[in-house]
């Protein structure tokens, strides 16, 4: 028991020394990049983050049929999308449906004209990498270099415009190794 | 898992203190190993909650506790592999054990229902290693799996609802186009504790006047499982899956039917016979499928993901076998279930239509003790898709044991911000009243069926409508369900309306306003004295909240009913801030209306709740 709270304690100091080193060098983050991960999209297509990794700007949005403001944030989405997809942006819309709900989602997809790869995780695989608390919606950020810089959690009017802040930062920033 | 039960201890208090000063929000890098980058993540949920007094016809035992909660998600990443844990803690205190009681009588219930509640622990709640690379991905420890859509096999998080359930064991997927290939096998291991309920699925306390205690109330669930899918993008994928259950005693029991309760001993539990029989026979015989000691299940999917780009059809048909010990007629051990969903889209219409007929077809229930652990009794390893909205809490008893029906919803996009949409369904189920049934063939079980036959028709209307450049919107959707017997006797009835009312005001500031509101009737509900007939009652719950983004949302909450024997009225009030954009602190004071509440198809009884409760996430 000792031992397991000893661990607990050194992981916790551990994680709080880190974070205050990667926040000291917002521009050029170190580090490991995003874990890979593969699914299949709404048609059928397997979707490999590595795909996109270390090349675009990703925005992963962990969603749900059934998340009224994950409707109300996808217009936002789709238009910061279509704004910013020349320079090398993707968003990949994770969807957490599970078998209840799975069968809405391409029609929901194509009602509200969403563009960008719908990836589907019935089994909470892709959520226990980047949203083990399946949080919805949440974004995770990946930049050019394959790192998260960004997650953020929940949608409320306003956040739109400090994602689509984020998403240019991220964009502008150099791609170090 | 429940030999890592551990008290928990004053240290870990250092620890939280800790975690809670920190406030970034990228995951940390660690120096490099072999030259190859290191992270960790982490994922830090605290709860902390006092109950406070019960109010009339409410359960005593359920208020004026204090719990403490824990959740810490870590996972260290180097190279292809990944490693990871969920640590869960709880703390209780001022539990209804502690306190005085006026007889001995009350003191002894209290005490036999806390025998599984309230246990203070800290354990692993998940573990694991994964191993990633070109298409090979192998897991020892935890992981989540479903195949198909769930009908033998779906293992995943429902977190509305407090379940967590993995396979503990291995598993190998191996994937590259047009093939796939996942085995696995393990034990399955759900969240052993539940934070709405503080009911816990370790060993219970011994009970000193009970020489036969104590006995276990989640057993040793073991699942072999295989999928092949053909034809990964493909205009057709095909895939088999096949799963087998095997419940087995999560103990040794001694020749007095004593649990042999050491750490060596058996460490997965035993799948002897004897112990089988022994642990199977505590169970309460809700279903013949808790007291199979052997399932297997298998099913064929059929999907087409794209005509064209204008729809896409999956069928899924399985069958399952339960063992004979209990009941040798294969009509009855085996069940048949099939399932399919075909979207379609043309111009501004999105349609669709979803189908189903299952006979005597389960779920793969979990070898749980409904009676002691109530709160666990939702916990199934396969999820049969119900064709209904995600929400619907009004499929009681078996409903989708022996049920055949479809609902098709179609949408129409008026404008880029108009949308309509309304959606029909209808089932016949033979497994929703008690004592009904069927077997393999659909052939009602009970001579009777009239009885219990019962047949829903339900509707649903609805308008998505986004106004100021899309700052604004209204989700508003109106259903009637009406589910009656055989002879047209209403079973239930229920007038609905759901709203939420986004409004954006200006710069960070705009308010929201959501509510749902039913008018319900149930056959043998909210009767009045002497009287069998239930008389309709009124619940409902609405939401103001005000939102300063991207830090505050203030909202406060009203929540009522009309139902004999409940309080009319909650009240509570809310507070989230989010100190980062991924951390936050979520506080709430009042009350909260107990009752069922599901969630994909899965339900559980919530008690009701009075008091203050914090939650804190922190994600680094």
């Amino acid at each position: 028991m000792r031992r397991l709270s000893s661990l607990v304690l050194a992981l916790s100091l551990a994680a709080c020394g880190g974070a205050q080193t990667s926040s000291s060098n917002a521009s050029a983050p170190q580090g490991a990049q995003a874990a890979n991960f593969t699914a299949r999209d709404i048609n059928g297509k397997t979707v490999q983050l590595s795909d996109y990794l270390g090349k675009q700007v990703i925005l992963l949005d962990f969603w749900s049929t059934f998340c009224e403001p994950c409707l109300a944030e996808f217009p936002h989405l789709e238009r910061l999308y279509q704004a910013q997809k020349a320079k090398g942006f993707v968003v990949l819309a994770i969807s957490m449906d599970g078998p209840e709900t799975i069968a809405n989602v391409p029609a929901f997809a194509k009602r509200n004209n969403l563009s960008f790869p719908v990836v589907l995780d019935e089994d909470s695989h892709v959520a226990s990498i980047f949203n083990p608390k399946k949080s919805a919606p949440l974004s995770v950020l990946i930049d050019k270099a394959g790192r998260v810089v960004k997650v953020r959690e929940g949608y409320n009017p306003g956040d739109e415009e400090l994602v689509a802040k984020d998403v240019a930062m991220a964009l502008d920033a150099p791609k170090s190794p | 898992m429940r030999r890592f039960h551990l008290r928990l201890q004053a240290s870990l208090i250092t620890g939280l203190g800790i975690v809670s000063n920190s406030g970034n929000a990228r995951a940390v890098d660690l120096p490099d190993l072999g030259g190859k980058p290191m992270k960790l993540d982490v994922t830090e949920t605290t709860i902390v909650a006092q109950r406070f007094h019960e109010r009339e016809n409410e359960n005593p035992k359920d208020f004026g506790y204090f719990a403490w909660l824990n959740r810490l998600n870590l996972s260290l990443e180097w190279n292809s592999f990944t490693v990871g844990t969920r640590l869960d803690s709880a703390v209780y205190a001022l539990r209804p054990e502690d306190r005085t009681y006026a007889t001995k009588g009350q003191a002894d219930q209290v005490r036999i229902d806390g025998a599984s509640r309230y246990r203070d622990s800290l354990y692993p709640a998940k573990l694991w290693v994964a191993y990633k690379r070109d298409g090979l991905e192998l897991t020892a420890g935890d992981a989540y799996v479903q195949f198909g859509r769930g009908l033998v096999l779906s293992m995943r998080k429902l977190d509305e609802l407090g379940v967590d359930t993995t396979l503990f064991g291995g598993k190998v997927t191996l994937q590259k186009d047009p093939v796939a290939l996942t085995l696995v096998a393990g034990l399955a291991n759900p969240s052993r504790v539940d934070e709405a309920s503080g009911r816990a699925l370790f060993l219970p306390k011994p009970l000193a006047d009970d020489p036969s205690s104590p006995q276990p109330v989640f057993g040793s669930d073991r699942i072999v499982g295989a999928s092949v899918q053909a034809g990964r993008g493909l205009p057709i994928v095909l895939s088999t899956n096949a799963v087998r259950m095997t419940r087995c005693a999560p103990y040794r029991y001694d020749d007095k039917g004593r649990v042999i309760d050491q750490t060596f001993d058996s460490p997965i539990g035993s799948c002897a016979p004897a112990d089988t029989t022994a642990w199977l026979s505590t169970l309460p015989p809700t279903s013949s499928m808790i007291s199979s000691s052997e399932v297997i299940s298998a099913s064929q999917t059929l999907e087409v993901p794209s005509f064209w780009g204008h729809g896409n059809l999956f069928v899924e048909a399985a069958v399952q076998h339960r063992d004979r010990a209990l009941e040798p007629n294969p009509k009855l051990s085996d069940g048949n279930a099939i399932y399919a969903a075909f979207s379609a889209n043309a111009g501004p219409v999105t349609n669709t239509l979803e189908v189903k007929s299952y006979r005597n077809y389960y779920p793969l229930i979990a070898s749980v003790n409904a009676t002691q652990a109530s709160a666990f009794s939702g916990i199934a390893y396969s999820n049969l898709p119900t064709a209904e909205v995600i929400t619907q809490d009004n499929m009681y008893g078996f409903f989708n044991v022996c049920v055949s029906g479809g609902r098709n919803r179609t949408d129409l996009r008026v404008s880029p911000s108009l949308l309509l949409y309304g959606a029909v369904g209808y089932f016949k189920s033979q497994s929703e009243i008690t004592g009904g049934g069927c077997d393999r063939n659909g052939t009602p079980t009970n001579k009777n069926s009239v009885d219990t036959d019962t047949f829903v028709t339900d509707l649903l209307g609805g308008i998505e409508y986004r106004f100021d450049k899309d700052r604004s919107s209204l989700f508003a959707s109106a259903g009637y369900r009406n589910d009656v017997k055989a002879m047209g006797d209403i079973y239930y009835q229920e007038k609905s309306a759901q709203y939420a009312l986004s409004v954006f005001i200006s710069g960070p500031v705009s308010m929201e306003f959501a509510g749902r509101h039913r008018i319900r009737l149930q056959d043998g509900e909210n009767v009045i004295g002497s009287s069998t007939v239930g008389k309709a009652w009124v619940q409902g719950e609405h939401l103001t909240a005000f939102k300063l983004a991207p830090k505050w949302v203030f909202s406060q909450g009203i929540e009522y009913t009309t139902q004999i024997g409940q309080p009319e009225t909650y009240f509570n009030g809310s507070i989230l801030y989010k100190f980062t954009s991924q951390s936050n602190l979520r506080v709430l004071v009042g009350q909260q209306r107990g009752g069922l509440r599901c969630v994909s198809g899965v339900c559980r009884v919530f008690p009701a709740f009075e008091g203050a409760r914090a939650e804190l996430t922190l994600r680094f």
